[in-house]
């Protein structure tokens, strides 16, 4: 039994060691959330907010549907999850003379990740794009 | 194959790996223990202690404090050995005292985060504490060592004394009247359920915590019917359906709830092998 249990425990302590480390992905800069799964982009979208020196000037592109500021000055890409209790907000930087979609509208939405935003909209933390391109 | 090579692109990232880590050491914690509490007829103190853990967790966040560790560990151990031992007192039952002390922290807690809260995202926050969400995809190198830290001082704890937890779960007072010191045994019970509920919270959240505790043991029950043999049994389990719950979960699904699919289907496997099994012996 002591054996059998000290064996398992030695192995969980190598896979441990084996597996902790700071390399993430080759292509560190590009991060595309529209081909992860809905857990994975929930987890990104939560380290972005957490830490978002990590990312800053990254170039992002996730999917979302577009909300909208009451007054009308702020574009949301907003991330939704079953519970809508983890939604997630990018404020968009939108750009000058870009054709606005209508609230609701599912979009994909490709910028630069600003790291020295940390906003908070609707009781929802979240993140900024900047330089973007869209289409929906 | 696409779903692979997806998968393994996900262990590119470290807090994947790390989720994986966590996820599996805690499960062995949680199924080691999780037999004698199902044999003591504890099935559900950890529910009753996660409620608590949150509790704690609610006032950590109010008085701001940025370790909430500091806070939540000490009480949810007090709570433990609390419920514990007026499980053996005739006053409070132990079902009536674990219902207690779950719904008033569950109650207090909800009740301090709703009106003290300093968060931004109350709801966010609150759906992960009870559910999980994806609080075991978001830790750090530092929360990781920390619970490799204190899986290894769990399981030492199992093995070190595991002849005296096998007496006290089967027969206290005979353990007693053998010179036994069974109370400081049940006093070291009761702290390690407690750490290993604080750590659970960030794997599964505090409400289906009880499923990581009851569900390998139950099944490794249906199949093994020596201590021993439930107790590898389980432990083999439940690190399989841990691990199986988290590849399955980081394809699209919400990790706790996953997880514990996982161990209801392994336990209608172990239910019906059990069946065939004692028809066979008979």
């Amino acid at each position: 039994m002591k054996k059998i249990i000290c064996l398992m425990l030695a192995l969980l302590c190598l896979a441990c060691f084996v597996s902790c480390g700071e390399d993430e992905p080759k292509d560190e800069n590009y991060i595309d959330l529209t081909s992860m799964s809905a857990t994975m982009i929930q987890t990104q979208l939560s380290n972005m907010s957490a830490f978002p020196d990590l990312f800053a000037d990254k170039t992002v592109k996730m999917q979302g549907f577009v909300a909208m500021s009451e007054d009308g000055a702020d574009i949301y890409c907003v991330y939704n999850d079953a519970t809508a209790c983890c939604t997630r907000l990018m404020v968009l930087e939108w750009p000058e003379g870009q054709e606005m979609p209508n609230a609701d509208v599912t979009m994909t939405v490709e910028g630069k990740y600003d790291g020295s935003y940390t906003g908070v909209v609707q009781d929802y933390i979240c993140g900024r794009l900047t330089d973007i391109t869209v289409s929906w | 194959m696409a779903m692979l090579n997806e998968l393994f692109g996900y262990f590119e990232y470290s807090f994947v790996r790390y989720a994986m880590i966590t996820g599996v050491l805690i499960a062995l914690c949680s199924s080691l223990l999780g037999v004698t509490l199902v044999l003591k007829r504890f099935s559900f103190i950890g529910d009753g202690l996660s409620h608590v853990a949150f509790g704690a967790m609610a006032v950590a966040g109010v008085v701001g404090l940025t370790n909430e560790m500091a806070l939540v560990m000490p009480i949810t151990i007090i709570c433990a050995v609390l419920l514990l031992r007026t499980g053996q007192n005739a006053k409070i039952n132990g079902d009536a005292s674990v219902a207690m002390i779950s719904v008033g922290a569950l109650a207090l807690g909800y009740l301090l985060m709703s009106v003290f809260s300093k968060s931004n995202n109350l709801s966010g926050d609150v759906c992960a504490t009870l559910f999980g969400a994806t609080s075991i995809l978001t830790l750090t190198a530092f929360d990781v060592w920390m619970c490799v830290i204190l899986s290894i001082v769990v399981v030492a704890v199992f093995l070190l004394f595991y002849n005296k937890i096998f007496c006290v779960t089967f027969d206290e007072s005979f353990s007693k009247a053998t010179g036994m010191k069974a109370g400081l045994y049940n006093l070291l019970i009761a702290i390690v359920i407690a750490v290993i509920i604080v750590l659970a919270m960030n794997l599964v959240g505090s409400l289906l915590i009880s499923a990581l505790v009851i569900f390998p043991a139950l099944s490794a029950m249906r199949v093994f019917k020596s201590f021993k043999s439930v107790t590898i049994c389980a432990a083999v389990l439940s690190v399989c359906c841990s691990a199986l719950g988290i590849l399955i979960s980081i394809l699209g699904t919400p990790v706790g709830p996953t997880i514990v699919a996982v161990d209801i289907v392994a336990f209608a496997g172990f239910s019906l092998a059990g069946a065939i099994l004692g028809g066979v012996r008979k």
